[in-house]
């Protein structure tokens, strides 16, 4: 779907044009305080006293990016399976669309001057406040933002999937996401999005356009192979 | 009928001959152009008085420039040289150049190369006339300046000026004609058909340079040399019989000619109509039976109308289809829209609840610690533990707002099922239309097809056109028979009897006076030709039909197998026969020039020549307006004969000029 997906620094928008949904009175915080927990829970290594760390807000935002746009996931999939031949690539592909993903589950992001932005300190402080993660403090010098992901995120990852399992798709998600990015670092992958034309081009200040169609037809195009 | 009958009485004659009125067979005889010529000729005469030459001589054993005039008179003339190449032939020449106006035909190049100024100044019936030619000397080239001038008054009034050619030959020629009372003849053989003869034959006739085929001039044809005497001897009615006989040669030549040409393009033209019709019947035979084109027509009209309805009604369906499309789009959009918010609500609603059951261990300000008892207090004051505001029952607000959304999908569903089922008609109904009108396209094709159908089209044209062809035809050989009996009517009938009229009229006329005249001329003929030298000659009779029969040692024999010397003699006899018999008859036209050019060895031996011109000088002494110019080797015998002041003697070596 081309229309405009709302975001979560827009919550008027989630109200359709005519009609439509109650307005909420806040934004999507707590939703977007699990996703932001999933990517830097599963995104974590291991760090000393027994604590994970999350490495640098840029690598959250660029995989936060892949999980928000699953056409720009898509398409990076179909590009590993091309490269690489990966057959499962191919597949998950194909589900995202099956699943009418790019309609359903895109979040669009701002296109600022260093890429898709999102400002995460509400649900930054949400995780923080629960004792979910605890940002570190930046040392002199030290441009990166890090994250400490507590024990207790995993206890409460294993709850929400006990007791809310439809966002079992937020891990599944970002897992998937893994796969492509790794351990890469935020400048990387970044550098790999700014290949979208769509995304290159858009204007500052502007919503990223989907690329839902153009991906459909290279799938069609490789399914037809 | 006498012979001074006058030209009324000629074309009554002609009128009582042919049974025809005066008025027709004028009509006839002018477009004909017969014309009576009915006055006895008076006598001419034609003088040469001067001969210049000047220039420079080039390449020969006495080169430098020249410069002499040759002064001549009545008489007998000699020039004459002790050896030969001296420049005799070429004065003589230049003599016939002069009053031929073609000097420049007849000097030999070397010479014409030397010479800056040839003049020739002769008298025609006593008026001075000067063929000038002046160029470079030493220019080869004959394009020189040519003038012909008349004596006028001590003076000379110019009749032509320009380069020597044609136009210089055409204009002395129209002033002899016209001086000498000569007209151009008509003449019609089946070689050249139609021609004219002028001047320069009746000039030929003037000069004898040996033996010729003809007793006057140097042409056969056409009967020239009776012509020639005919005109010489100043018969009236010559020409008239000459311009009638032609007349009628010509008429009996393209009547005879005509029918089989004009037979030829109607037999033509039938032979193409027979094709004509033949490819007709057979277009015609091809000619399938098909629908009649003017139903054609009204069938295509139709078809026009109702390919016009169509293309409306294919208008009306688009917009509709566009229009629910549209319609469609929106709904399709504002469903999805839907969606998306509900699946975001609901997820929203899940990590809400799942959240809420934790309790906040720091403040998200300040990061300081939230002890459990302060969690306690505000459990027991049912108050959040950070900002301390009153909880109120829970009435998931969420919930209702997720209920409201999935009954939003769900209308929006509905909406779009029913859109794009009206969509899907739509479309097949502005499909089904399109077809329609693709058929009604084709079926207006096909008959527009049928209309145009290029072999039923081409084979319309063929057939059109071989009938143009066959009108055509048909007028050329209405107008080619029409062209036939006209021209039957028009001269088959009177023209040929009055031509036949006409000659045998004047014949008759002329016939009785030249059998006198040719008697004449015969007997003095055959008296000069013996007294000059011809051996055995009993009679020489010239007929009025130009035959001159000899009768020789008892045998008959003709001019054209006289030996050259005999055949010389009597040439140079005829032409001093003619000029005696004018003079003695006191009419006639022959001019009164003879020049001779010295005749070769095996003709004549020089002592025999001598004594010819002796007889010559005799012969002519009696007519002093007679002149006879001669070219010859110097002889003694000779010199004995002509005066000497009438000699130009070029002596030993030298050159004449």
């Amino acid at each position: 779907m081309d229309g405009q997906p709302e975001t979560t620094t827009s919550p008027d928008a989630t109200r359709p044009a005519r009609g439509g949904p109650a307005k909420p009175q806040i934004g999507f915080h707590h939703r977007d305080a699990v996703r932001l927990l999933y990517i830097l829970a599963l995104g974590s290594e291991e760090a000393a006293h027994d604590s994970r760390i999350f490495r640098g807000e840029k690598r959250a935002m660029a995989i936060d990016f892949l999980v928000r746009y699953p056409d720009y996931l898509a398409d990076e999939l179909l590009t590993r399976f091309e490269t690489e031949g990966d057959p499962a690539g191919l597949d998950a592909a194909s589900d995202i669309f099956d699943a009418d993903e790019p309609d359903l589950r895109t979040v669009a992001m701002v296109r600022w001057r260093r890429g898709a932005f999102q400002n995460i300190e509400m649900p930054l402080s949400i995780l923080a406040a629960h004792g979910l993660v605890r940002p570190l403090k930046q040392t002199a010098g030290q441009r990166r933002h890090d994250f400490i992901v507590l024990p207790a995120a995993f206890a409460f990852i294993e709850r929400i999937e006990r007791e809310q399992p439809s966002l079992g798709w937020y891990r599944s998600r970002v897992e998937l996401v893994m796969t492509l990015t790794g351990f890469r670092s935020g400048s990387d992958l970044k550098g790999d999005q700014y290949l979208h034309p769509e995304y290159r081009d858009a204007r500052h200040g502007t919503e990223i356009p989907s690329i839902k169609e153009r991906v459909l037809a290279r799938l069609r195009s490789l399914r037809g192979r | 009928m006498s012979t001074q009958a006058t030209a009324a009485e000629w074309i009554e004659a002609i009128a009582g001959k042919a049974f025809l009125p005066v008025p027709v067979v004028q009509e006839v005889l002018d477009r004909h152009a017969v014309e009576p010529q009915s006055t006895l000729p008076r006598r001419k005469s034609l003088r040469i008085r001067s001969v210049t030459l000047e220039g420079v001589k080039e390449g020969t054993v006495a080169d430098g420039p020249f410069g002499r005039t040759f002064t001549f008179g009545p008489g007998l003339w000699a020039i004459v040289s002790d050896q030969n190449f001296r420049g005799k032939s070429t004065l003589l020449g230049v003599i016939q150049g002069g009053i031929r106006g073609d000097i420049h035909e007849r000097v030999k190049p070397d010479v014409w190369r030397w010479l800056s100024k040839a003049e020739v100044v002769f008298e025609a019936n006593g008026i001075g006339h000067r063929l000038l030619v002046t160029k470079d000397a030493g220019d080869p080239d004959k394009g020189a300046a040519g003038s012909f001038s008349r004596e006028q008054d001590g003076g000379w009034f110019t009749l032509y000026e320009g380069t020597v050619g044609k136009p210089l030959e055409r204009a002395v020629e129209d002033a002899m004609l016209a001086e000498f009372g000569f007209a151009r003849f008509h003449a019609h053989n089946e070689k050249d058909g139609s021609h004219t003869h002028g001047w320069p034959v009746i000039a030929s006739a003037l000069f004898v340079d040996g033996p010729g085929k003809a007793v006057f001039g140097e042409l056969l044809v056409d009967a020239i040399p009776l012509r020639l005497l005919q005109m010489f001897m100043g018969l009236p009615w010559v020409s008239t019989y000459t311009a009638a006989a032609t007349a009628l040669r010509r008429l009996r030549a393209t009547k005879a000619e005509r029918p089989t040409a004009s037979r030829g393009l109607g037999n033509r033209l039938r032979t193409s109509l027979d094709a004509v019709d033949a490819s007709l019947s057979s277009a015609r035979g091809r000619v399938r039976p098909g629908p009649d084109r003017a139903v054609l027509r009204a069938t295509m009209l139709e078809q026009d109308r109702r390919l016009l309805a169509l293309r409306e009604g294919i208008e009306e369906t688009r917009q509709e289809a566009v229009r629910v499309d549209r319609q469609l789009q929106g709904a399709t959009t504002l469903l999805l829209e839907t969606r998306r918010a509900l699946q975001q609500l609901r997820d929203e609603r899940a990590a809400g609840v799942v959240l809420r059951t934790l309790r906040p261990v720091c403040c998200p300000s300040c990061d300081a610690g939230i002890d459990h008892n302060r969690h306690s207090r505000a459990d027991e004051g049912s108050t959040c533990a950070l900002c301390g505001t009153r909880q109120a029952p829970d009435e998931d607000e969420d919930a209702l707002r997720l209920e409201e959304l999935q009954r939003d999908v769900d209308d929006v569903e509905v909406n779009v099922a029913e859109l794009s089922a009206q969509a899907t008609k739509a479309q097949a109904s502005q499909r089904g239309a399109e077809a329609e009108l693709s058929k009604a396209i084709e079926a207006s094709r096909a008959t527009e097809a049928a209309l145009r159908a290029e072999g039923s089209a081409d084979l319309e044209m063929e057939i059109r056109g071989l009938e143009a062809q066959r009108e055509q035809l048909l007028a050329l050989i209405a107008a080619e028979e029409e062209e036939e009996e006209k021209e039957e009517a028009a001269t088959g009938a009177h023209d040929e009897a009055v031509l036949q009229a006409a000659e045998e009229v004047t014949k008759d006329l002329y016939d009785g006076l030249a059998r006198e005249i040719l008697a004449d001329v015969s007997r003095e003929i055959t008296t000069l030709s013996r007294s000059f030298g011809v051996q055995n000659i009993e009679s020489m009779d010239w007929g009025t039909g130009g035959a001159m029969r000899i009768v020789q040692g008892k045998a008959p024999t003709s001019f054209g197998r006289l030996s050259p010397g005999e055949n010389l003699r009597v040439r140079i006899a005829a032409a001093l026969a003619v000029i005696e018999v004018a003079r003695q008859r006191m009419y006639g036209r022959h001019p009164g020039l003879l020049v001779l050019d010295s005749p070769g060895a095996q003709e004549m031996a020089p002592a025999d020549f001598a004594a010819l011109l002796s007889r010559v000088h005799e012969a002519i002494q009696s007519a002093g307006d007679i002149q006879i110019i001669v070219g010859a080797r110097a002889d003694p015998t000779l010199l004995d004969v002509v005066p000497c002041d009438h000699v130009t003697h070029a002596h030993g070596e030298r050159f004449l000029f």
